[in-house]
């Protein structure tokens, strides 16, 4: 059932009402990434909508769990229910303006070097936490980062001249090993989003990198091979999602 | 409070739960690390069964009970959420009664009851009651258990004795150390179905190379000096070799290891273990670091699984989140600059203990649960 607020006009009157609506579809899925089936969806969700307090919409998810939302003066609020009762509430905003950029946005406060990415990732439903003005984990304040963890220190083996050659490449490595500030400006929500997504879509490495450049004492092929999957992670979430 | 949802391009899509382990902190047998990586299930391995589940998997041994929390990413935290399980004759909610509602920690208790080949269970939160919308879901691979049994040597190399971090090194007091590290190793491996049992333990000593016939090169100490002929592979060897138990995982207390290394497992076909048994070889200084979880994590080598982060390069060449909570992942040399590195859910600077049971095709190095279940098996064949 819809239902629209309009006001009583006189007979013959030159006025008239607007119904300024747009729609727009929620689909409340059991996981995220674009409905391929209605497996995804969530069925027999009870739900009411509103706009300026009003119920204009009621009904029950089908197995799709899509909900088409009639939203005036660009927001609206859907509840779910059960037993007719709301037990939660979502504050519906709608936005016309484009994605961010999908590239990191180098240069900008690291809670907004991401916002392409955050905003793509929480369009197909990912979890991205709390924080940011949405409070949706969107440009939300990252942590600064802690120091290098390092293993606790054996005296014995630094004072044993046989252990710095014991397995050199032991030691090699260990100056080799993988040093990395890819992650610093993530969010953990954002960071297991991203990793989520790349899970989810076949032929992609599940690496979380959204900065192979930050990673230093790469092997010059593995630094290549993580660059690829970065840039085929960004264009398949700008594929799936558009720009 | 109202959820805000932005809404672009005209389409949004809510997810609003997922699951997660119930607690953080050290690991334990009622509270294990689900394989909650993406959504997608990936293939299952033969046997294990298939349910339309989308979400994170979990391994349950049959018999146990174990707790999971409902994580409310995007649902009102009032909401009253139920758990159903199916079927019946796999699977029960143990806590709470009737399912739900749940409160507080959003935690729940499951018990596995059999393992049915091509058989697994799907659990499942449900909005409002037992019968309401399935919000989100999980799958549940419930395994038999099979028991391993481990033979400790507290080996004196050379008049140094492993001390286990303790003033004495008495059989019974190092047996009993030998006994809580392995209680904290089953906690890790029980998501597996995989459980050891310490069979028998003894005080060893060793002075000299067989091979060689001369003095092991340090005392106290298991030398590997790759240039040096009389040492290379054979002291390892000779360890290895020392009155080593038949039927058993023979696991080697010394003082130290080459390299100041916490621990190291000859592997059944690898090279360390090609003219001596496989077994494993644990330092004090793993103490440090702890050394139930660097056993665990030596067993899982000598149980077929390898360094998931590692190429044939460069050691370290994967610092996401998800491989830092990998009990197979080289977490000594791992940078953790963002807190939640830090902390991957064990405590600061505390590796993490998951094993994986999901299997994605890039990453050869995946699905330890099934590798860990069918070496187990030839192990207890052998």
């Amino acid at each position: 059932m819809t239902t629209a607020a309009v006001s009583r006009l006189a007979l013959e009157s030159a006025l008239f009402n607007t119904l300024n609506v747009v729609t727009v579809t929620v689909f409340f899925q059991k996981s995220p990434g674009k409905p391929k089936s209605g497996a995804r969806g969530i069925a027999s969700l009870q739900f009411q909508v509103k706009n300026d307090g009003q119920v204009v919409q009621t009904g029950k998810t089908g197995a799709n769990g899509k909900i088409e939302v009639r939203v005036s003066g660009g927001k609206a609020t859907v509840e779910l229910l059960h037993n007719n009762e709301p037990v939660s509430t979502y504050e519906i905003l709608v936005d016309d303006g484009p994605f961010d950029p999908v590239d990191k946005q180098t240069g900008k406060e690291p809670a907004l070097r991401h916002v392409g990415i955050q905003q793509r990732l929480r369009h197909l439903g990912y979890q991205l936490g709390r924080g940011g003005s949405d409070d949706d984990g969107v440009a939300a304040a990252v942590p600064a980062p802690g120091p290098d963890r390092k293993a606790p220190p054996d005296p014995e083996s630094e004072a044993d001249p046989d252990d710095q050659k014991d397995d050199k490449k032991s030691t090699e490595r260990a100056k080799k090993n993988l040093k990395s500030a890819a992650y610093d400006d993530l969010t953990a929500g954002t960071e297991r989003s991203l990793l989520d997504f790349q899970a989810d879509e076949d032929g992609i490495r599940v690496s979380g990198v959204v900065d192979a450049g930050a990673l230093t004492n790469l092997d010059d092929d593995d630094r290549a091979e993580l660059e690829a999957n970065r840039k085929k992670t960004l264009e398949r979430l700008v594929q799936i999602v558009g720009e | 409070m109202a959820l805000r949802l932005r809404v672009r391009r005209k389409t949004h899509i809510v997810t609003p739960v997922r699951f997660a382990r119930a607690i953080t902190g050290l690991p334990n047998a009622l509270d294990p690390d689900p394989d909650d990586r993406g959504f997608a299930m990936s293939t299952r391995p033969e046997f294990w069964g298939v349910t339309d589940a989308r979400g994170a998997m979990i391994g349950i041994t049959a018999g146990q009970t174990v707790e999971m929390r409902v994580l409310r990413e995007d649902i009102d935290g009032a909401a009253p959420v139920f758990i159903t399980v199916t079927p019946a004759d796999l699977i029960e909610v143990a806590a709470p009664a009737s399912g739900g509602p749940l409160t507080g920690s959003d935690t729940f208790q499951i018990k596995g009851l059999k393992d049915e080949p091509n058989k697994c269970a799907k659990v499942q939160a449900r909005l409002g009651d037992a019968k309401g919308p399935v919000l989100g879901e999980l799958e549940c691979h419930i395994f038999a258990l099979k028991e391993l049994h481990i033979v400790a040597h507290f080996v004196t190399i050379r008049g140094v004795p492993a001390t286990l971090g303790l003033g004495s090194v008495s059989l019974d007091a190092l047996k009993k150390v030998a006994e809580e590290d392995i209680r904290t190793v089953n906690a890790i491996y029980r998501p597996a179905g995989i459980q050891f049992e310490l069979r028998d333990a003894r005080i060893d000593s060793i002075d000299d190379v067989p091979e060689t016939g001369k003095p092991f090169k340090v005392p106290g100490k298991v030398s590997f000096v790759i240039e040096e002929p009389d040492v290379s592979f054979k002291e390892v060897k000779a360890i290895m070799a020392l009155n080593s138990a038949a039927h058993a995982i023979n696991v080697y207390y010394v003082h130290r290891i080459f390299g100041g290394n916490n621990g190291f497992a000859a592997r059944r076909g690898t090279i360390f273990a090609k003219d001596n048994p496989p077994g494993v070889v644990i330092s004090d200084h793993s103490r440090l670091m702890g050394a139930d979880r660097t056993l665990a994590h030596e067993l899982g080598h000598y149980l077929q699984l390898p360094h998931p982060d590692q190429s044939e390069k460069v050691f370290v060449t994967k610092v996401d989140m998800w491989m830092l909570r990998r009990l197979m992942q080289h977490a000594a040399l791992t940078p953790g600059h963002p807190p939640h590195h830090d902390d991957v859910g064990y405590g600061s600077s505390v590796r993490g203990t998951g094993i994986t049971l999901k299997d994605f095709g890039l990453d050869t190095r995946d699905s330890e649960c099934a590798i860990l279940r069918k070496e187990a098996r030839l192990e207890l064949g052998r």
